[in-house]
């Protein structure tokens, strides 16, 4: 029997996903979790755990080494809405066994449950290198982002929020008591800091890294 | 009008894991109910082909359908919530539990009696 912790914070999903699986006789629903904070105490005595990855309180790929510090050999499949290769990287390289993309069938769900238990990754040797590969370059990629952004004077993070905000340069100048030719000697040295072109890449930039509110 | 035949549910919520487990888990709870699954895409061709009594969608608006009784948006917009409307009722839900979508679809089928 595969003992499996279901992780999802849509109830109107999970308990029927669960009531679904517990019908199939290989497979038994041990516990239901809406929060990385509730599913921590519901890890002893779990084979598999289907982890959704956006949870109130975090991503459910935090839960993966908890799971294995309790049972080393319990697996984790991640659950998920985003077809984004980088977030199955992220899931491989966290310890997923693998992904279960949300536009899978119920069918689907359950044979990558069964196979996942078997002990089997959802992916071929290959395909596992490539994930990697991604997940490294991913990661790197984000120390490098946060290593630019770490560069920026509080000033330069004003600036770079109220170009965010859709504000010129007169404005942004109005809005910190400043010069214009200053605000843009500002935005001068963001860009330099970024190794970026333009205004737009370096709003992109800082979307993508969290570095700004978009109101 | 009244009751004539099996009560019809058309299930076209996104993604495809969550109306296939819905659909399933009504199947097994309420064999008596036609239940059907529908691509969101083409769910207003299946309206008018299925004519259905009860509709789940994620879309904010009113199914368009003949025989329509109840109807649940749900998580529309990608929100943790659900509107059901039974008859001229309206409900607002936030983090709505399965039950809350069997006893719709329950109500449903008494009001399909009623219309």
């Amino acid at each position: 029997m595969i003992r499996v912790l279901l992780v999802e914070d849509h109830t109107a999903i999970r308990q029927p996903m669960a009531f679904m699986l517990d019908r199939e006789p290989d497979l038994a629903v041990v516990g239901q979790a809406a929060t990385l904070a509730e599913a921590r105490g519901l890890l002893e005595g779990v084979d598999l755990a289907i982890l959704d990855l956006d949870l109130p309180d975090g991503s459910g790929l935090s839960l993966i080494p908890a799971l294995h510090r309790v049972n080393p050999n319990a697996v984790a499949l991640v659950l998920t809405a985003s077809s984004n290769r980088v977030t199955t990287a992220r899931a491989v390289e966290a310890g997923a066994a693998g992904v279960i993309h949300k536009s899978q069938g119920l069918d689907e769900v359950i044979s990558a449950v069964r196979r996942a238990a078997a002990g089997n990754f959802l992916y071929s040797p290959r395909e596992l290198v490539e994930l990697l590969r991604v997940a490294g370059a991913d990661r790197d990629e984000r120390r490098a982002a946060e290593a630019a952004l770490g560069r920026l004077t509080p000033r330069e993070r004003e600036v770079l929020q109220a170009l965010a905000e859709g504000l010129n340069d007169k404005e942004i100048a109005e809005r910190l008591q400043i010069e214009p030719k200053t605000v843009r000697t500002h935005m001068m040295n963001l860009l330099s800091k970024l190794g970026v072109d333009s205004r737009l890449e370096a709003l992109v930039f800082a979307v993508r890294h969290g570095a700004v509110r978009i109101r | 009008m009244g009751r004539s035949g099996a009560m019809r549910v058309m299930i076209a919520n996104e993604p495809r894991a969550y109306r296939e487990v819905i659909a399933a888990a009504f199947q097994r709870l309420r064999p008596h109910v036609e239940v059907s699954v529908v691509e969101p895409v083409g769910s207003d061709e299946a309206l008018a082909r299925l004519s259905p009594h009860f509709v789940i969608w994620s879309r904010a608006d009113e199914p368009p359908s003949e025989h329509l009784v109840a109807w649940v948006s749900l998580y529309p917009g990608g929100r943790n919530q659900a509107v059901i409307r039974l008859g001229q009722e309206r409900l607002w839900v936030a983090d709505v539990e399965f039950d809350q979508l069997l006893w719709s679809l329950d109500r449903a089928d008494q009001l399909r009696g009623t219309c």
